[in-house]
């Protein structure tokens, strides 16, 4: 397919109304000029006709006759060549003239008028000039004619129509150029800009700031501004990955530097040296703490990946179902904490709208976070609800809580409370949630527990009643 | 010599103070910002290890604050950010050095020696005195040539009097530089290492006289 230009259909708008326009005046002009070449020419055929007529004359034995001057006819003559006619007759008889020119009916010619019309001579179309006069001692008018053959009309008219049409084309050309520079000055902003967007690619860095709108004429600004738009959104798009590269490297310089700190130590001491021992045990803390952090950027950009491709489609599930097996495998961890384990749930499924592995890493990071979090010998429960408030799941811990202050901050990327002796943590746990909740449609709420110290995290997940599966599900 | 650790994150203040106590210093560690900031201006560190990613009070500030009490304390930064930036503005607000995560042990203890070294004006490692000849880089004595079997605290007391040799060190001082807080301390713990001392450096070394009410001077000839 042909790209669509708009010098071409600005072109085709300007020209084609022209070259109709110019259709319409060169048949009005062919109709001008044959009018008034026929009407030129039939006056000097009425001259002839006059000339002969006046010199009607009736002889002695009272027939018509006529003393035809040399310059009756003489006017006709002209370079074309064209054969003149006449003929005089009286009540249907000639008296002089060509007898073969036809003859008109006196009976319906005005008397003083003269009449024209086409007739055919000798193989050739002639124009025919006719007057009925009356002469002094006859009763019936003479007619008087003279023809000619339209020679001379053709070539004036053909070359009078050659004018105009050569008049009409030059305009139209005129017209085009002038449209074609003028269409040019109009889209030259346009070659501006895409020559300033090409001008931003150098090698090694795109520039994103965004298009001067000064010079940009109105009727291309809407594009530009959008586009501006664009370039802005895809600058805090490229933003948020430096920052969240420079985040990530950030977080894993600190365990590396662990390691290598205390791999020098252990080389030093000698792991049979408790200092030794000691070190070693700080190195596979470092190790894991790396091999957290990378499964923790890998679920995150997965999340974003996913939010990227649009939601997926999600489907009735059994959030009571799906809880129950992440608390159930996440009980080793809490005993070996030395915490208690609870889950509440009510009888029957909760059916949601969503995706079993995404909810079931909703509750795997909220549980992870409470059993690190929470203070020694503590309870994490975790409670699936279907109530008036929605369906959703909740965990609770009984550690230091989050201040009202710290709730909306705790969801940022890498971000972390200033907290004394805490445990380590990358600050990714709360924003991979976010990211998945965001994904299914879920709502997240942070809360103190009621009454007693410690942090209740609910997340609401989308309803799924009206649905026939979700009844299914509920009747099982 | 004492010096003051100044880290949130406990397994690398674990590594840093082992290493600091292995080179014979004396080691306070810290995880909080605005706790390392009184601490450093109030007691006689000879060098401040300063993360910058703290919580609550961040290592910019902590430096800000330590600089705005006039302490001259020399400051190391460690740091998991590189931006040139960042690396400006610590030094800018007055850090001696700048070190960026991970980094290796051993250029972390030269670096350590250089500030101490620096913050007691005398930038080369060897500290003389008469016969006596410490060199700090390797934590190592010589008394006329001869090497002199020294404890670890004993040699922190003697580094101490031997930088500022000829002038009177207070008691509250030398003992301040010498023991950590987490340190449990006999009331005459100090007045036995100065004993000691003047015993290995009999014969023929200087002599360390107590100034009573007052403190300790070695004496140089």
């Amino acid at each position: 397919m042909r790209q669509p230009s708009l010098r071409r259909s600005l072109m085709a708008g300007a020209l084609l109304p022209a070259f109709v326009l110019a259709v319409v005046l060169g048949a009005g002009g062919a109709l001008l000029i044959h009018n008034v070449v026929e009407t030129t020419h039939d006056r000097l055929l009425d001259g002839s006709v006059l000339a002969i007529a006046d010199r009607l004359a009736v002889d002695e034995d009272n027939d018509v006759t006529v003393d035809l001057p040399p310059v009756a006819l003489g006017m006709l003559e002209s370079q074309a060549q064209d054969s003149i006619y006449y003929s005089v007759s009286y009540d249907g008889a000639p008296v002089t003239g060509y007898r073969d020119l036809p003859r008109a009916d006196v009976s319906r010619l005005e008397p003083g008028g003269t009449e024209h019309w086409n007739a055919t001579m000798r193989g050739a179309t002639v124009r025919v000039a006719a007057q009925a006069r009356r002469i002094y001692g006859k009763p019936d008018p003479v007619l008087v004619e003279v023809a000619e053959t339209r020679n001379a009309r053709r070539m004036l008219e053909w070359r009078l129509l050659g004018a105009l049409a050569a008049l009409e084309a030059g305009l139209l050309g005129l017209v085009g150029v002038l449209v074609w520079r003028g269409i040019g000055r109009g889209l030259a902003p346009l070659t501006r800009l895409s020559a300033e967007i090409h001008r931003r690619v150098v090698p090694g860095a795109v520039s994103l700031h965004p298009l001067d709108t000064a010079r940009v004429p109105a009727e291309a600004l809407a594009p530009v501004l959008a586009f501006n738009a664009l370039l802005e959104r895809l600058e805090g798009a490229m933003g948020a990955v430096r920052h969240f590269t420079a985040d990530a490297s950030h977080q894993m310089r600190t365990p590396l530097a662990v390691l290598r700190m205390h791999l020098e130590l252990a080389r030093r001491y000698g792991t049979a040296a408790p200092e030794g021992r000691a070190a070693l045990d700080d190195i596979e803390g470092a190790a894991r703490r790396l091999e957290r952090l990378l499964a923790q950027l890998i679920a995150l950009a997965r999340a974003d990946e996913g939010a990227a491709e649009g939601v997926a489609a999600d489907t009735t599930m059994d959030l009571a179902e799906v809880a129950a097996e992440v608390v159930a495998g996440q009980v080793p961890q809490a005993l070996a904490r030395g915490m208690e384990m609870q889950f509440e749930r009510p009888d029957g499924a909760v059916p949601i709208l969503g995706q079993p592995l995404l909810v079931g890493e909703i509750i795997a990071n909220l549980l992870d976070n409470a059993i690190r979090y929470n203070r020694a010998g503590g309870i994490v429960l975790v409670r699936v609800a279907r109530d008036g408030a929605g369906c959703r799941v909740e965990v609770e811990d009984e550690g230091p809580g989050i201040p009202p202050a710290e709730r909306a901050k705790v969801f940022e990327r890498f971000y972390r409370m200033a907290r004394k002796d805490g445990p380590e943590g990358n600050g990714l746990g709360l924003a991979i949630v976010r990211a998945l909740a965001d994904r299914l449609g879920a709502a997240i709420t942070l809360n103190d527990r009621s009454g007693r110290p410690g942090l209740r995290v609910a997340v609401t997940f989308r309803a799924s009643f009206p649905d026939e599966a979700g009844r299914e599900l509920i009747l099982q | 010599m004492r010096v003051l650790v100044v880290e949130d994150d406990s397994a690398l203040a674990r590594g840093l103070v082992a290493a600091l106590k292995l080179s014979g210093l004396t080691v306070d560690h810290e995880a909080d910002g605005s706790n390392a900031a009184r601490l450093a201006t109030e007691e006689p560190y000879s060098l401040v290890v300063l993360d910058l990613g703290l919580p609550g009070l961040s290592g910019f500030e902590v430096l800000r604050s330590i600089r705005a009490a006039g302490a001259e304390v020399p400051v190391m930064i460690l740091t998991a950010r590189d931006a040139v930036a960042d690396r400006v503005k610590g030094l800018d607000l007055g850090a001696d050095d700048y070190l960026l995560k991970p980094f290796d042990l051993a250029e972390f203890e030269a670096r350590v020696r250089a500030l101490i070294r620096r913050g007691q004006g005398s930038p080369s490692p060897v500290l003389r005195c008469g016969a006596l000849a410490l060199d700090r880089a390797t934590g190592t004595a010589t008394l006329a040539d001869e090497p002199l079997a020294l404890r670890r605290r004993e040699l922190a007391v003697l580094m101490a009097l031997m930088a500022r040799a000829g002038k009177v060190v207070p008691k509250e001082r030398l003992a301040a530089e010498v023991f950590g807080f987490d340190e449990a301390v006999a009331p005459n713990a100090l007045e036995l290492y100065i004993a000691r001392l003047r015993k290995k450096l009999t014969p023929g070394g200087p002599e360390i006289r107590t100034i009573r009410g007052l403190g300790y001077l070695l004496e140089t000839e």
